[in-house]
């Protein structure tokens, strides 16, 4: 018999049975196609979803950008006076100080600097406690035509000496374009809040900052020490006009030499304390208007800031994007060869079975 | 089988869902081509008749997942008609290996006349179930080299290389008959 023959033969096998026809025949018909899932193919999924994925990117970007971009940030100044001020977005360049009075950890009390824009902005003066020694800084920048700076400078000189207070230093600096006057003045402390206001009328206030400092548990101490002192003193100053032998007369001396110099030493720093507990040291900056301007040439404008903020969030996406994949490659990869391997081990399997059957 | 329905695909939309074709047409259509390629690989009529009425059982519980546009029904028959006979094998095997475990191992037991020459059905006896297989899949069911290599699992090029053993081997067994 040859191979042609044998070919044909198979070919000709009979059909099935008439039982198995009839067994098949009499399955009832199922009911109609539900839903499945659509065959996803690969290279048109991708071509869709590619530009897709990079268009919800590029959108969530801008979209940023023009929220973010476009946003006044504005920062009210409370502590119940009429200097609160809303900043527009362009003076961020300003340093946005708000007024709330903060307590650092010594006691200190910190009237944070508020910016101003406008010449409603006026400065306001933290009061002072009136029962304790307190040192007292302010710190105002005010701005004023350039051609008056020098006129505010004197002004705030006369305020200051006016309030029975001087002026530590001035600097002033007016060349054509910027000018500028920075005077640190000293001003008894229980006028500071009515000079404060009188120094932020001559101009605007674009910034101030008030710290207090309480000085009365440093001043208490150095009385203490000061009544030590002068006790021991005393009692070395009795122990020398009685009878007592050459040598502890000569260091009954010594020691009062040394008393007496701690007594004036404590004596000085505890009277430095009660000055500035008295005099309250305020630096006042006059500048030219035109000179916040040309401070901050560098400032964007709103669409540089929207495209900033855009790109900033696409370099995030991308980052999310990178990060996702780093840590989902090899478990991805994992996964497909766990699948190949297991098809790849049934289909094996399956060949033996039907070689050995 | 994962490829199967990738062969003969039809376009999509020429047979969509208004042109599905009935369960009870699709199994008059390829009843007896499922029934030949399973009497080929296991050589015994009744269980060929068994397992087919269990591929097509199979086939409507899963008559919803199939898609004509993914391939042709024959194919898809074919590959459950293929499941089907694995199981049937793993599990013989396993019956078989518990016999011998217990008790002295029978002799092979004579199947049922498949309808061809003597010679042939010696010849198929000698073969391998992988080598009548893949002469089932292409030379009784006259599949293209693609289909049988998709329903195999394996490339076209070893799918043919398979069919040449398998018929040498067969012509070696019918030479050695005569």
């Amino acid at each position: 018999m040859t191979t042609e023959q044998a070919l044909l033969e198979l070919r000709s096998l009979p059909g099935a049975p008439e039982t198995l026809s009839k067994r098949v025949l009499a399955l009832p018909e199922p009911d109609g196609r539900a839903w499945s899932l659509p065959r996803l193919q690969l290279r048109p999924m991708l071509l869709v979803a590619a530009p897709a994925v990079l268009a919800v990117a590029v959108g969530a970007a801008a979209l940023n950008g023009v929220v973010a971009g476009s946003g006044g940030r504005s920062v009210s100044s409370g502590g119940g006076s009429d200097a609160g001020v809303t900043l527009a977005p362009r003076e961020k360049a300003v340093p946005a100080w708000d007024s709330a009075t903060t307590t650092t950890p010594q006691g200190a009390q910190t009237l944070a600097p508020t910016t101003g824009t406008t010449g409603a902005a006026r400065a306001q003066a933290l009061p002072p406690s009136t029962t304790r020694l307190n040192r007292y800084q302010a710190w105002l920048r005010i701005a004023v035509d350039r051609d008056r700076i020098s006129r505010a400078a004197t002004r705030a000189m006369e305020i200051a000496r006016g309030y029975g207070g001087y002026v530590a230093s001035v600097d002033m600096n007016t060349p054509t374009t910027r000018g500028r006057a920075i005077l640190i003045l000293k001003i008894p402390v229980a006028k500071v809040g009515d000079a404060t206001q009188k120094l932020g009328a001559l101009g605007d206030v674009k910034a101030q900052r008030v710290r207090i400092d309480d000085l009365q548990r440093q001043a208490n101490a150095q009385e203490r020490a000061i009544i030590r002192l002068n006790a021991r003193i005393e009692a070395i100053e009795a122990a020398l006009r009685g009878t007592i032998s050459d040598a502890e007369r000569a260091r009954l001396r010594f020691e009062l030499e040394d008393a007496k110099s701690r007594l004036a030493a404590t004596t000085r720093g505890h009277q430095q304390t009660l000055r500035a507990g008295h005099l309250a040291t305020v630096a006042v900056t006059y500048f030219a208007r035109g000179a916040a301007a040309a401070a901050k040439p560098d400032e964007p404008g709103r669409l540089e800031r929207t495209a900033r903020d855009a790109g900033d969030f696409l370099v995030r996406e991308l980052s999310w994007l990178l990060y996702a994949v780093i840590v989902a490659a090899p478990i991805a990869l994992l996964a497909v060869a766990v699948a190949v391997g297991a098809r790849a081990a049934r289909r094996g399997s399956d060949r033996r079975l039907l070689e050995t059957t | 089988m994962e490829d199967v329905n990738a062969v003969e695909t039809l376009p999509v939309g020429r047979m969509g869902a208004a042109a599905r074709p009935s369960f009870a047409a699709v199994a008059e259509q390829h009843l007896d081509d499922v029934y030949r390629y399973l009497l080929v690989l296991t050589r015994d009529a009744t269980l060929a008749e068994d397992l087919a009425s269990e591929t097509f059982e199979r086939a409507l519980r899963a008559w919803r997942r199939f898609d004509p546009r993914r391939g042709s029904a024959r194919t898809w028959l074919c590959s459950l008609a293929r499941n089907a006979a694995l199981d049937w094998f793993r599990s013989d095997r396993r019956r078989r290996r518990r016999e011998e475990a217990v008790a002295e191992p029978e002799g092979a037991l004579e199947h049922p006349d498949l309808g061809l020459s003597p010679p042939l059905e010696r010849a198929l006896a000698a073969l391998s179930a992988a080598d009548r297989e893949v002469i089932a899949l292409r030379v009784v069911l006259d599949l293209d080299p693609q289909q049988a290599a998709n329903l195999l699992g394996v490339s076209a090029t070893a799918c043919t290389t398979r069919l040449n053993r398998a018929l040498k081997r067969l012509e070696e067994r019918l030479n050695d008959d005569d």
